[in-house]
């Protein structure tokens, strides 16, 4: 996996000052999903809220950020998403009003908009951390844990063995572990752990 | 919702995600369990995220967006836009304050309307327009012209072996009995006025809408081993599937061959261009010896007998069958030749009018007034004088 990946928003904040193209790529690889799944929560609808998300980044590169710096991305990006989306339910609302007979939805309050983008930045970050794995281990995480496969099924579909995809999922949690926590405080992987493990029996 | 909250509740996911990774400090757990334990609903957002489980579940909603295509796209329209004069930047929001204005301005007046019909606005000292409706005229086989309008239902006329029927207001159906008819084909023609439109269905099942200030010319019944049209103006086709005789319809410039399919074909004089939208199915459009295929969502356009095929706007090209403006980047020129169309109307352009875009949905059940009213706010002024609609800068 690639260290550009590593840069932290204010190094990204910097570059995307200077116009650089590599830096909006960057930000919006790690941010295009979970501002996705924010926007779908909030207008009910998964392609208008990838055209949502679109349109906010052809306008953050618009933006003259040289003067208004963005002292965070994130935030700028959230809030973005959330002013469109509530204005498309505006707009949507009237139009559906003046047709009168399809169900409108209203816009949700500030709390629910919150807890939602929590829920899409900690998908992000967890995740995130899954792709630093080497290839075969992320596989094979992935498809235990994203898609529920048995051991059988996967070493099945790899055409590899039962017992070195126990051996790769063990050396994948393993490093999950130990990437993640650098601190001592491995509380939330004994949460996370027992889930997981059920798959690999 | 200010951006401190914001910050304060990424705040909050940091932790959350520093929670679930075993990396938060003990000070920052300290400060999550006295968010988490604030109230229920914190407390609910927290045992459900932590949950393996619903994490899994959510976690296949987000991996579905398609982040590469998505980059692909995105990088595509920036490139566009640095290749424009900065000019389009600062229209854009422009362009989207005034659609959200067109829209709001449909639901006032959806709420006006119910108040105050457009009688009432006729009887006023200010002079309005009312929309267009259901009017047309029949010209039969042998010259002869019956009105279409008003409510009488019932037999028209006989053509050939089809009975002409009147089923409802804006409605009319040819019934073919047989189709062993030898004689030459007899042919009538359907004319909308401006202000008009009408719901046309052929002989063989096939529907026609014909907008405003158009034409169509067709066969009674359809007894040769094709199944031809001719049009002007505009018209959207729902054609009843029939593999062995293809619906073929002329219009300026280009016929269009289809089996059975949705399309809408927009070929009026005074439009630069001749627009053919496909909905459903597939067409074949000829242009003299050239000829093109349209997949459905696409859009051609023929301009100087030179065809430009480009992903379409399905919906908004067939807004207009559905009693809806659609204005789609329109200029002043283009909304305008519109409104001329339907409210029957001329216009005359006062001055230097400023190049303006449009874009939104409006009906076409309002006086247009309140059409011009909305326009208002993008700086357009007008005046009604009779039949006349001026534009003023």
């Amino acid at each position: 996996m690639s260290h550009r990946s590593d840069l932290s928003d204010h190094d990204l904040s910097i570059l995307i000052r200077d116009r650089d193209m590599v830096a909006f790529d960057l930000i919006f690889e790690k941010y295009y999903r979970p501002l996705c799944f924010f926007a779908t929560r909030i207008i009910q609808d998964n392609f208008d809220a990838q055209d949502i998300v679109q349109d906010t980044f052809v306008k953050f590169w618009q933006k003259d950020n040289t003067t208004d710096a963005i002292t965070s991305i994130r935030a700028y990006l959230y809030v973005s998403v959330k002013n469109s989306c509530f204005n498309y339910l505006e707009k949507n609302n009237v139009k559906l009003k003046h047709q009168q007979y399809l169900v409108s939805t209203d816009q949700p309050d500030d709390v629910t908009v919150l807890h939602t983008m929590i829920q899409a930045e900690v998908l992000r970050q967890v995740f995130a951390a899954v792709d630093t794995l080497p290839e075969q281990c992320r596989k094979i995480i992935l498809m235990t844990f994203e898609d529920g496969k048995k051991a059988r099924d996967i070493a099945d579909e790899l055409g590899i063995t039962i017992s070195t995809v126990n051996n790769q999922k063990m050396r994948g949690l393993n490093l999950l572990r130990n990437r993640l926590s650098d601190e001592p405080f491995a509380l939330g992987m004994l949460l996370l752990l027992p889930g997981i493990i059920n798959h690999i029996k | 919702m200010d951006n401190s909250e914001v910050n304060t509740f990424l705040k909050i996911s940091d932790h959350i995600s520093n929670y679930l990774k075993g990396s938060l400090s003990s000070d920052d757990l300290t400060e999550l369990f006295s968010w988490v334990e604030a109230n229920e609903a914190n407390k609910a957002l927290f045992n459900s995220i932590v949950n393996e489980k619903e994490l899994e579940n959510l976690h296949a909603e987000f991996k579905a967006f398609d982040t590469q295509s998505a980059l692909t796209d995105v990088k595509a329209r920036l490139k566009s836009t640095i290749h424009h004069t900065p000019k389009l930047n600062r229209k854009w929001p422009l362009m989207a304050a005034a659609s959200i204005l067109l829209c709001l301005a449909v639901g006032l007046f959806t709420l006006y309307r119910h108040d105050s019909p457009p009688q009432t606005a006729l009887n006023n000292k200010k002079q309005d327009l009312v929309p267009g409706g259901n009017k047309a005229i029949l010209t039969l086989a042998n010259g002869q012209q019956v009105i279409l309008n008003g409510a009488t239902n019932g037999k028209i006329a006989n053509q050939g072996n089809a009975a002409v029927n009147k089923l409802a207001d804006g409605l009319l159906a040819y019934n073919s009995s047989s189709e062993t008819e030898n004689a030459a084909t007899a042919y009538n023609t359907m004319t909308t006025p401006r202000g008009g439109q009408y719901h046309l269905i052929l002989a063989d099942g096939t529907h026609v809408w014909l907008n405003a200030a158009s034409s169509i010319k067709f066969p009674v019944s359809f007894t040769g081993k094709d199944r031809k049209v001719e049009i002007t103006g505009e018209a959207y086709f729902e054609v009843a599937h029939d593999k062995t005789k293809p619906f073929i319809v002329a219009s300026n410039g280009q016929t269009v061959q289809v089996l059975g399919t949705h399309f809408n074909i927009n070929a009026y004089t005074d439009e630069d261009e001749v627009k053919t939208t496909l909905l459903e199915g597939s067409v074949k459009i000829q242009v003299g010896d050239k000829s093109f295929l349209l997949k459905p969502g696409e859009q051609s356009k023929l301009k100087n007998g030179a065809i430009d095929i480009v992903a379409g706007d399905t919906d908004g090209a067939v807004d207009w069958k559905n009693g809806i403006f659609h204005f789609n980047d329109a200029s002043i020129e283009s909304v305008m030749r519109q409104l001329s169309r339907w409210y029957d109307v001329d216009v005359k352009y006062e001055g230097k009018v400023k190049e303006r875009e449009f874009s939104g949905e409006i009906s076409r059940n309002v006086n247009a007034s309140q059409i011009l009213d909305a326009l208002s706010f993008k700086k357009i002024h007008y005046a009604i004088e009779g039949k006349t609609i001026i534009i003023k800068p």
